[in-house]
Formats: C-alpha cells, structure tokens, sequence
C-alpha cells in the first residue's frame, strides 16, 4: 500500500462519478500530495489511467485490487504534479 | 437528423431489440454499451448509421472502426474527457447530431452512462430542456436510479464550471 494524505470513498459510484470525485478532490490537494481513491467499478481501473494520459496535473503512483467481503475493491493512488 | 418524440412503448420496444444494453432516446438516437464484434452488422441491419465512441482507448477505437466499417457504419470516434466535460464538447456532439451524414445514431461507451451523461448535458446546455424533462426522457429510455444520481451529479459539476 502507498502512502497517501487524502482518501476518497467512492465505493457504488457509476463512471463517470468516481474521476468529477476525484478531480474535485484532487484540487484540495498540495501539489506533491496523494489522493487514495477506493472504488468498486473494475473500469475504474482503465478510467484513471486515461484520466492520467490526458490531465496535466495528475500522475497514477499505483494501482491495486484488494477483496474486502467478497467484493474487490479497486483502489487508485494518485499524486497531484502540478 | 430529426428526432421525434415517441410513446415509451415504442422506444422500450427498439431498445430491447438490439442485442447490446442500450436506451433509445429517440428512435434516431441509441445510446448503449460497448458493442460486441457480432453487433456491427445487426445495427447496421437495423438502420443505424454512425457509431460514435466515446471511450478512451485509441488502439481499441482503431480495431472497432475497422470493425464497424466492414459492417457499412460510419464511425466517429471522440474520447472527450468524463473527468471535465467542457461546453465545446456538447457543441460537437451536437454537430454531429444535426450532421445529416450522421443517420441514426449508435452513441457509446463502456456502461451506456458517459453517454447518458452527455445526452443530459446535450439537451439541457445545447437544448435549453429543463432538468426534470432531460431525465424523463432518460428513465423512459431505461435508465435507473442510479444512473439519474450519476448523472445528476456529473451535469451539476459540468454547470458549476461554466
């Protein structure tokens, strides 16, 4: 697990709720800083990594699928470069 | 492209008929799931047109198109970013609603609800349609509950930023 300073649940969310959540969230965030999204939509997983291509402030440090119950949780470490 | 308002009925009836999750706004206007390779020639029997692609990956869009194509579609891709929708992205979906080129529309993505989304913002930002009439219209083609809190939601933040 990566370290972090913010953590988002986005557990249930549809695309494209998780990434507004995220950006949004992103932009309480110090440059330098680690958002920790945890989502349960498996094309999560694809949706940050375009977000990462094509926003200019936001690089994926890791990306992990954790079981929790039963249910797989797929959780985003992003930091905030600009 | 026209669009015509139709009972419910009729445009459930059109959704169920295709073989891919999807919801007909209108009876020009499917918005669905990722097509699978058997759909292409099944829409194109069915009298759509255009296929419009809202998904990000390129290489992917490449082999679909090739696909669609063969099939006798025309293929639009557009990967606008569900992240940040910008009004200039409304504004192209638009032109190629009103493009009499584009025919009947398949519009797409993975889950039906980036399009959902743009649909909404298609119709309240570049329509003027009240927010209680783009969501009829969206729960008539289909769409739950949790897909109108999605949208909800997304169309909000697309509206504060302007």
């Amino acid at each position: 697990m990566s370290s972090f300073d913010q953590t988002l649940d986005v557990k249930g969310a549809k695309c494209p709720m998780p990434l507004v959540k995220s950006r949004k969230a992103m932009g309480d965030l110090a440059v330098g800083q680690v958002l920790q999204v945890v989502a349960t939509d498996r094309g999560s997983i694809a949706d940050f990594q375009g977000w990462a291509k094509t926003a200019k402030n936001v690089e994926i440090i890791s990306q992990e699928t954790v079981e929790d119950g039963g249910v797989n949780l797929y959780v985003h470490y992003l930091r905030r470069t600009a | 492209m026209t669009t015509h308002e139709l009972p419910c009925t009729t445009l459930q009836h059109q959704t169920e008929a295709a073989q891919l999750r999807s919801y007909a706004v209108t009876p020009d206007v499917l918005l669905a799931t990722q097509p699978q390779p058997e759909d292409w020639e099944l829409l194109a029997a069915q009298g759509y047109r255009t296929v419009l692609n809202l998904r990000g990956d390129a290489a992917r869009a490449a082999e679909q198109r090739a696909a669609a194509e063969a099939a006798g579609l025309r293929y639009i891709y557009r990967p606008w970013p569900a992240y940040a929708l910008e009004p200039d992205h409304v504004a192209e979906l638009a032109q190629i609603v009103a493009d009499p080129e584009t025919g009947r529309l398949v519009f797409h993505c993975r889950s039906a609800t980036r399009v959902g989304l743009m649909w909404m913002l298609y119709r309240q930002h570049h329509q003027g349609w009240t927010t209680e009439r783009a969501e009829a219209e969206l729960r008539a083609a289909g769409y739950d509950d949790d897909s109108l809190e999605t949208f909800d939601f997304c169309a909000s933040d697309f509206f504060e930023r302007l």
